[in-house]
């Protein structure tokens, strides 16, 4: 199957979402086609600034991919995902908009109808494939791995039409088709992790990471596994200050790679602030 | 049309500014005037004032009107008013019509020019109509003074209550077994703090107690037909199982009871058992039984034995009483426990999880307990009676037959032809499958009783019908079963070496000796051709083959069969079919047969095998045993006299088993074809009743009410009942020790095996009827053979007071119901307070400790736009009333979370007040969420309540040890069944609607139907009460007029034109319109009909028409408005 996919700003420099991505994408079959020519969605900061040019941003995206007839754009990153979606909603419904939308693309020879469907790569796994298409790529037993899924905040609201709203399960469900397990009770599922305020609020947002790691810790887990580049890094990077034990944080497309025995040029776990240790 | 000249008066009605300040209706009074037949036209400010109706009474009277036309509101308004004045004025008051140019125009019309015009138009379409009005009078009837209250919470007790004191009679008609409804569910009610039960229990004192209220209790309202003041109500009174004028209410039943189930009055706080009560103080103060319906695993059985009954008893280890239960249904627990082919089995819900339950093998096993000890445990035996009773046959059906009869007392004598008795049992099925020891201590257990049997007596020979007449025997049960093995039909089949398969089977069981020689063919793919290869088998022979015609999937013997039999080394050969038997000297050498090919299927389902061409095959063999059915003997039939058919089974009633020949009966696989123990079983218990009642009542029989089925799905409740037990294995001989003897292969379970088994046991039919309660029950109140019960009702009104539900929070996942055992919805706080509830009244969490904080969120599912976006009204203040209770009795700090606190009531503000002053903490935001995630180590265990304090402007993490959600409510479950029966509808959110929401908040647009309490809409108990007074004072009213009109816009039928082609009558909607066979015409039931039109319209020669709706009057109508 071919996705057109919007790869985000933070994808290459993230770590080791790149790589485990690409490796697992050509196993599994799901072959994730760069959008040419695709610039920054503007994720949150710029959407609560400037209404028409934030609008154009995540258009500007959508439009490429009709161009370049693409039926759904994949994304990795849950503020992109959030984003498009949102300006997609947006759009929906304000007329006017949509015609000053048009306007600027036109520029470039670009038009946006809103016909293209946003996806996250994840739910695309989970949703798209029979979990025998996954499972039969699993090659280590991860049975003893306990992993707390965290999904972050804007992957399921406000919409919440793929999964619950408070407490989803499309991760735990895939984590299990691997044959690793989930703690049962993991509240921190769609907490906040503090996102892009984690820079200039470092002291506010604390807690907030503290409250993701220490619910993980306290049900078991091992490790965390996330869907969102912002997510996984805020949570790696501020556990040296919450005077709590180390956990590792994962992405998902790494755990992926895990089950099917990837090698590390292919899983990048080097790059984890934390480090993950296969034992 | 009358014959005088129609006199028209018109009159304009300004109606204030409503139509004046719109339409000039001055320039349509004028217009009026101007139309033809119209004597006067006048304006007037407000014709439905005392002037204006004198103004139209005067006028008719002193101008000799003889038509009236009123153009103002809607009908619906003031129809009857005028009517009524136009009556007055001396003429018939059809003789009116009105125009409405208020709703229709004025109001709708945002020109004034147009609205005018348009009052033109419709002044004169209403003239033009009139001239063809007729004189028409209302019909009368009588009103039932009977009312019933549908609902007994305190709304249907208030208002049964004020209608019984009036002195007339109330049916108050109640779904749970006690009364109460919600109201009594509770602890404290606000604003003052007394208790529930306090002002509650006397009301359902009173109304137990009163004479005229007859209390039906456990019952519902199945159908309502009929129309105001004469309504026909068909009520349905669930089997309780316990006689209300004889239990006491002691519960000794309660500890008795096995089975356990989470408690609906208790919200899931607690379990309760099958038998039980709501509260000590419940009206009627009877116990009642839950029981859903049959099980499937007794639903399947043919012989109706109740398998979780005594499984569930076997599960307790009260192995005695199970072998009671047994022994009701089922003779021969050993037997049955070894050879049936178990149907409850395939049916049990349990199998829908993993594997079913052994009933068959745990039968087995209380069989065997009880042949150990030497014990026969049966029903009791009645005193001995007149009746002589001969069996023919000692087969299964026969001895059940015998079994029953004897339990009834009758003197029954068994005549059977072999040596030895057990029919099949004894020559059919071989001893390794049942041993011969087991077979007979069971039938000697029927002798004990008193049965006799005579062997080596052949019927129809040794004794006959009139031989055994002539020594007083009075009935006959034929019981001879199937012997004859089939013939094949083909050539050689009476050559030396051919053994039929029952042949084969009886010689072995009776002389134990069987010339079989080394290569045996089996010809057949039954259990009887099974049964013959494993016989062969233990006599020696080496190399024994089932042949049969068809493939394994469509081999009619059981799958365990035909696994065993492969495992001791019988060889099958499928998709081929004899031919011929080459013999030498007339002894058989060679067998020869076709391959096959399966084509269509057949009147079985299965597919017909055809021959392959040219596929012939020869083989040597010693003994060909052919296996391909069972007949009876032809003769023997013949000499009965008895009919039969084709195949050779004799012709019985299926429901009573009698012959034609009175006092005959058949039964078992003599009239079944090869069937199987359990029907056999089923059928001579069958027999016996119908025996018994040709001996006593000469065949006429009480027709018993069937108890309906289970649904055979599994349920989430039945799943959450399993106990992870896995199924037994049975232990069994060692497949190399079983073909060299007739040994049992099958070892039986132990009790910790069937202890086990009986407790993987779903209970889904809840009571498993074991009769544990029964034998406790002093009184002997509890009667299992209960069943339904139709009550049929005349009454002239209802009162419906279904009342409410609460709000469901379990999709609200942010706050954590179901997730968190410490999130409880009000109702839940409720019983942990009420001193009759799973705490005793206190307030503690479900580990037993007291709260220190609570929190308690208001506006859960109410005011929401994702749920219910109306205020539910009474949870602001029971939310308060639930803080003060927890002060009261845990000193805990409270947080409640509120958007507004709405306390509108006599003494609610004061009681907001008090409630500050106690020190709740009040905290005006919309909870975000509960969370098990705390972020001070000290409150590990506690959960999170995270809101948004408005008022400080900032956002609160409290941690707290329980939380209450204030639910809202909603209308119960079941209301719109009971809207739709009594005709009246929903409003979006679910309750009912009435006539008028500011006018008319007890009546609904059906005359006759009121409502009361929360069915009309969330509210407190005061108001409750106040609307099941004002209800009942509406009912009391209806009553005293005694007599209601009955409108005559109904249908009527020009019998010269009918052509009876009966559209109309299937098209009424009221069952209005029925045909008359000897008349040749439809004809309308005028007091059902509700003048629709409907008929009127379908009918293909226009002989229906609707009284003041003809087509001339509808036309000119039409016409006036359009020219």
């Amino acid at each position: 199957m071919k996705y057109g996919f919007f790869p985000g700003c933070t994808y290459e420099g993230s770590a080791g979402y790149k790589e485990s991505t690409e490796a697992v994408s050509q196993i599994l079959h799901t072959e994730l086609v760069e959008i040419e020519g695709w610039n920054c969605c503007g994720a949150t900061s710029y959407w609560s600034l400037e209404d028409l040019p934030a609008v154009v941003l995540p258009a500007r995206v959508m439009a490429l991919a009709e161009k370049q007839d693409f039926k759904e754009v994949v994304n990795v990153c849950n503020a992109c995902y959030s984003t498009l979606r949102k300006a997609q909603d947006k759009l929906a419904k304000d007329e006017r908009l949509m015609a000053q939308v048009n306007e600027a693309l036109a520029e470039e020879g670009l038009s946006y109808t809103g016909s293209t469907k946003i996806r996250h790569y994840m739910e695309v796994l989970v949703n798209d494939l029979d979990p025998d298409d996954i499972k039969k790529h699993v090659k280590v037993d991860l049975e003893a791995l306990i992993v707390a899924p965290y999904y972050g905040c804007q992957l399921n609201r406000p919409w919440g039409d793929m999964d619950d709203r408070q407490h989803p399960v499309m991760m735990d469900r895939l984590i299990e088709t691997l044959g690793a397990s989930v703690p049962t009770d993991y509240s921190a599922k769609t907490l906040c992790c503090g996102a892009s305020h984690v820079m200039p609020y470092e002291k506010n947002c604390l807690p907030l990471v503290k409250r993701i790691v220490g619910d993980a810790l306290s049900k078991g887990a091992r490790a965390i596994s996330t869907v969102c580049p912002l997510c996984q890094f805020n949570v790696d990077a501020s556990q040296s200050g919450l005077d709590l034990p180390d956990i590792p944080v994962l992405f998902f497309t790494q755990l992926l790679g895990l089950a099917f025995g990837l090698e590390e040029k292919d899983l990048q776990l080097k790059k984890l602030l934390v480090p993950f240790k296969t034992n | 049309m009358s014959y005088s000249k129609p006199k028209v008066g018109v009159y304009i009605c300004h109606c204030g500014t409503n139509i004046a300040g719109k339409v000039d209706v001055v320039s349509v009074a004028e217009y009026a005037g101007t139309l033809p037949f119209v004597e006067s036209a006048n304006e007037y400010k407000f014709m439905c004032s005392d002037p204006g109706q004198q103004l139209l009474i005067d006028d008719v009277r002193e101008k000799g009107l003889n038509r009236v036309v009123v153009a103002s509101c809607s009908p619906r308004m003031h129809e009857k008013t005028f009517r009524k004045a136009t009556q007055t004025a001396g003429i018939n008051p059809y003789f009116f019509q009105m125009a409405c140019i208020r709703e229709h125009d004025s109001w709708v019309t945002e020109d004034p020019v147009k609205a005018t015009a348009k009052a033109k138009n419709l002044v004169r379409g209403a003239v033009s109509r009139v001239l063809h009005h007729e004189v028409l009078f209302s019909g009368v009837a009588d009103v039932n003074p009977n009312v019933l209250v549908i609902g007994g919470g305190i709304a249907g007790m208030q208002a049964a209550l004020d209608i019984a004191d009036a002195g007339k009679k109330v049916y108050l008609v109640e779904r749970e077994p006690s009364l109460g409804g919600n109201m009594l569910k509770f602890d404290k009610t606000f604003p003052t703090l007394d208790c529930a039960a306090c002002i509650g229990t006397p009301k359902l004192v009173s109304v137990g107690q009163h004479e005229n209220i007859e209390l039906m209790s456990y019952c519902e309202v199945e159908n309502v037909e009929g129309f105001v003041g004469n309504f026909e109500v068909r009520v349905r009174q669930k089997a309780r199982y316990v006689r209300l004028d004889k239990c006491t209410g002691c519960g000794d039943c309660v500890e008795a009871c096995p089975i356990t189930i989470p408690s609906a009055y208790e919200s899931g706080l607690k379990t309760c058992h099958a038998i039980g009560r709501n509260f000590a103080q419940a009206i009627p103060s009877a116990f009642s039984i839950q029981r859903m319906g049959m099980p499937p695993c007794q639903a399947a059985c043919p012989a109706g034995v109740n398998a979780v009954g005594y499984m569930t008893l076997t599960g307790l280890g009260k192995f005695d009483e199970a072998i009671s239960v047994v022994r009701e249904r089922m003779p021969f627990a050993a037997i049955c426990g070894r050879i049936c082919f178990h149907p409850c089995e395939d049916a049990c819900k349990r199998g829908q999880l993993d594997k079913p339950l052994a009933i068959c093998h745990t039968k087995r096993f209380l069989g065997d307990l009880e042949l150990k000890r030497g014990v026969f445990t049966h029903p009791p035996m009645k005193e001995p009676r007149e009746g002589k009773v001969g069996v023919v046959g000692a087969g299964p059906a026969g001895l059940s037959a015998a079994y029953y009869l004897a339990l009834e007392g009758y003197p029954v004598t068994i005549f059977e032809k072999l040596p030895v008795a057990g029919g099949m049992l004894a020559v059919g099925i071989p001893d390794y499958r049942l041993p011969r020891d087991i077979l007979e201590a069971e039938i000697k257990n029927l002798m004990d009783m008193g049965v006799t049997i005579k062997t080596g007596v052949s019927f129809g020979r040794d004794v006959t019908f009139d031989s055994l007449k002539k020594e007083d025997y009075r009935a006959f049960f034929i019981a001879t079963g199937l012997h004859r093995s089939l013939s094949m039909g083909i050539e050689g089949e009476d050559l030396e070496g051919v053994i039929g398969g029952t042949d084969l089977l009886r010689s072995v069981s009776l002389n134990k000796d069987a010339s079989i020689g080394d290569r045996v063919v089996i010809i057949g793919g039954g259990n009887v051709a099974i049964d013959a290869a494993r016989t062969c088998l233990r006599l020696g022979a080496g190399d024994v083959t089932i042949l049969y015609r068809r493939s394994q999937a469509e081999m009619p013997a059981h799958d365990v069969e035909v696994e065993e039999a492969e495992g001791e080394g019988v060889k099958f050969t499928f998709l081929a079919a004899p031919t011929r038997l080459i013999g030498e000297n007339g002894k058989l050498k060679e067998l020869e047969f076709l391959k096959m090919a399966l084509g269509e299927p057949d009147e079985s389902g299965r597919r017909r095998p055809t021959p392959v061409e040219g596929s012939e095959t020869i083989i040597e063999v010693d003994n060909v045993v052919p296996a391909i059915g069972q007949m009876p003997e032809a003769e023997f039939l013949a000499g009965l006299g008895l009919e039969a058919d084709p195949k050779g089974r004799i012709v019985t009633d299926e429901e009573t088993l009698a012959t034609p020949q009175s006092g005959i009966f058949a039964g078992g696989d003599c009239t079944l074809g090869p069937a199987s123990f359990v029907e056999a079983v089923a059928h001579g218990r069958q027999a016996a009743e119908s025996i018994q009642s040709f001996l006593e009542h000469g065949g006429l029989r009480e027709v018993k009410p069937k108890e309906k089925h289970l649904d055979p799905g599994l349920t989430e409740e039945e799943r959450k009942r399993a106990r992870p037990i896995q199924r037994q294995k049975m232990p069994a001989l060692a497949p190399d020790r079983r073909n060299v003897n007739f040994a049992e292969v099958e070892l039986g379970f132990t009790e910790e095996m069937a202890m086990a088994e009986g407790q993987r046991c779903l209970n889904c039919s809840i009571c498993c009827q074991c009769g544990e309660c029964t034998r406790k029950c002093g009184p002997q109140a509890i009667d299992l053979n209960d069943h339904e019960r139709i009550h049929e009702l005349d009454v002239g009104s209802i009162i419906v007071a279904t009342g409410f539900k609460i709000f469901d929070p379990t999709p609200l996942t942010h706050y954590g119901f179901g997730r968190y055992p410490e999130v409880y919805t009000s109702l839940q706080f409720e019983r942990l307070n009420n001193a009759t509830g799973p705490t005793e009244g206190k307030i503690l969490t479900k580990d037993g400790r007291v709260p220190e904080k609570v929190a308690i969120i208001h506006c859960v599912g109410s005011r929401d736009q994702a749920y219910n976006k109306y205020c539910s009204r009474v949870c602001c203040m029971y939310s308060m009333k639930l803080a003060h209770l927890v002060k009261e009795k845990a000193a805990a700090e409270i947080y409640e979370f509120y958007i507004d606190i709405r306390s509108p009531g006599k003494g609610y503000e004061e009681f907001y007040n008090r409630l500050q002053e106690e020190g709740t903490h009040f905290i005006r935001g919309k909870v975000a969420e509960v969370t098990d995630i705390v972020d001070d180590p000290a409150d590990n265990g506690r959960l999170t309540v995270v809101a948004e304090d408005t008022l400080a402007r900032k956002i609160r993490r409290i941690p707290v040890d329980m939380v209450v959600l204030s639910v809202g409510l909603e209308a119960a479950d079941g209301v719109e069944d009971v809207a739709r029966m009594v005709g009246i509808s929903l409003d979006a959110d679910g309750w009912i609607n009435e006539l008028h929401p500011k006018l008319g908040p007890l009546a609904t647009p059906s005359d006759g139907i009121f409502i009361a309490g929360c069915c009309q809409g969330p509210k407190d108990i005061p108001d409750s009460v106040a609307q099941a007074q004002g209800a009942a004072a509406l009912a009391l009213s209806l009553i005293s007029r005694g007599k209601i009109e009955i409108e005559p816009t109904v249908a009527v039928v020009n019998d010269r034109l009918c052509t009876g082609c009966k559209t109309c009558v299937e098209l009424c909607a009221y069952s209005a319109v029925s045909f008359s066979e000897e008349k040749k015409t439809a004809f309308v039931n005028d007091v059902l009909c509700k003048g629709c039109g409907t008929c009127a319209a379908a009918c293909p020669v226009a002989a229906i028409s609707v009284q003041h709706f003809t087509p001339d009057q509808i036309f000119a109508e039409i016409e006036g408005i359009l020219t």
